[in-house]
């Protein structure tokens, strides 16, 4: 009895998710808890893209650097130039809420765009200026 | 007596033809205008710049250098600079040719160590994008912003130290502060923000005639309900958290009382020095959102 309470709990502990993410329902933010292998930048944004009910594209993530406690993520325009302006924020938000939740020991985040700090990240905000980790936290 | 007067005039004449190159506080001596003196020049110009590097080389007896499309070539007799042969070539030949921005007193040449590409007045900011070093210094007096030189600093003309470069009247600044990021300056003025009106814009509009006392609504007509503000940024070292707080206070309330969700969403169209909110939402909600604002504000 004692081995088959172990066996149900590894099991149960196997089936666990522990990763938050942020998806995309009826145009609003939802919150989803998944398991991601590896918490890397790279798989974080390739799981983001695997998700119907996500915004975030395939290959959107050219590089990431680590400088301090900022993480800088370096996307590739042309994968989001069509976007609205409903588009653009969702898929801001994934993004942040996603990272911040799921990469330790960032306090901000840059976001450039084909090596370059620019202004807009596509049509209607500005991403010139660092995001701070306190506004983006998935609630528990 | 002959063998002294002839190196006496040697040595007044190398006096004579040796120039200064001043570049911020790198000095560059130079007697004569060659392949060596040249990539020095424009190697150590276009790091301070951190502008595009030059290039360079041999072809048979022709030593080149290209920076910005330019191209001179150093021959045996000549200088080439693009198609042009040039004999007798000054300094200020190549810097004109290469458009250096530059003040010649006497034998010194002083060229510009900041380079201004843009200088943008955003009410209580002021944005400065620049190439090379930050020359500049600023301080208020009499409710008047300076922008003053301490180095060859070029916008629209070129300045040398300790002139005003700009100013502008200002009204409820405590200070100024400074916010220096790569390639650009963001100046501050410190103010305390009093929501005296509020000033109503679509989402498609220009937002103008409006001052940092005044709220700026900015409707979009859409099914959802959403209310944004700037996020503050830890660029700014929290002095933008008053503007921020400002804005958070009536986003929350509208929040509130009309069910909008709240998010932090820098929208391009949140002016930088005024409390302002962008709400998603029907137009059919717009009267009523102004009618709660307006009594708020009474």
């Amino acid at each position: 009895m004692k081995k088959f309470l172990i066996c149900f709990l590894l099991l149960i502990s196997l089936f666990t998710f522990s990763e938050k993410i942020a998806l995309i329902e009826n145009n609003d933010i939802i919150f989803k808890e998944v398991s991601i292998d590896k918490l890397t930048v790279e798989n974080i944004f390739e799981v983001l893209s695997s998700y119907s009910n996500s915004l975030v594209p395939k290959n959107i993530l050219n590089a990431y650097y680590f400088v301090d406690t900022s993480l800088i993520i370096d996307l590739d325009s042309s994968l989001i130039r069509n976007f609205s302006a409903e588009d653009e924020f969702l898929f801001l938000l994934q993004i942040l809420y996603t990272l911040f939740e799921n990469i330790q020991g960032i306090d901000r985040i840059y976001i450039i765009e084909d090596g370059k700090q620019t202004n807009l990240l596509v049509k209607y905000i500005n991403i010139y200026f660092s995001f701070p980790k306190e506004l983006y936290r998935i609630p528990d | 007596m002959k063998k002294i007067t002839i190196l006496f005039f040697l040595l007044i004449s190398f006096t004579f033809f040796s120039f200064n190159i001043i570049i911020d506080d790198i000095t560059i001596e130079a007697s004569s205008i060659n392949f060596y003196v040249t990539k020095k020049i424009l190697e150590t110009y276009s790091t301070l710049l951190n502008d595009e590097k030059i290039a360079f080389g041999s072809l048979g007896t022709f030593q080149y250098i290209e920076w910005k499309d330019k191209l001179v070539v150093f021959t045996k007799d000549v200088v080439v600079l693009n198609d042009t042969a040039v004999k007798d070539i000054t300094f200020d030949d190549l810097f004109d040719f290469f458009e250096i921005k530059y003040l010649r007193k006497d034998e010194n040449y002083y060229l510009a160590s900041m380079l201004i590409k843009n200088l943008e007045d955003i009410g209580t900011y002021l944005q400065i994008d620049y190439l090379g070093t930050n020359s500049l210094s600023t301080y208020l007096s009499n409710n008047i912003l300076y922008l003053v030189s301490k180095g060859y600093v070029y916008y629209e003309r070129l300045y040398s130290p300790n002139e005003i470069i700009f100013s502008k009247k200002v009204e409820n600044t405590k200070s100024i502060e400074l916010n220096e990021l790569p390639k650009r300056i963001i100046i501050q003025l410190l103010k305390t923000y009093k929501i005296e009106s509020i000033k109503y814009f679509t989402f498609n509009e220009k937002i103008e005639n409006y001052n940092s006392n005044d709220l700026v609504i900015i409707f979009k007509d859409s099914p959802l309900n959403y209310v944004f503000i700037r996020n503050y940024s830890p660029d700014f070292n929290g002095n933008d958290w008053e503007l921020f707080s400002t804005s958070n206070t009536f986003a929350k309330k509208l929040s509130k009382q009309f069910n909008l969700k709240l998010y932090y969403v820098p929208f391009i169209q949140l002016p930088l020095d005024a409390p302002g909110i962008v709400i998603f939402t029907s137009s059919e909600n717009w009267e009523k959102i102004k009618d709660y604002l307006e009594g708020d504000e009474k």
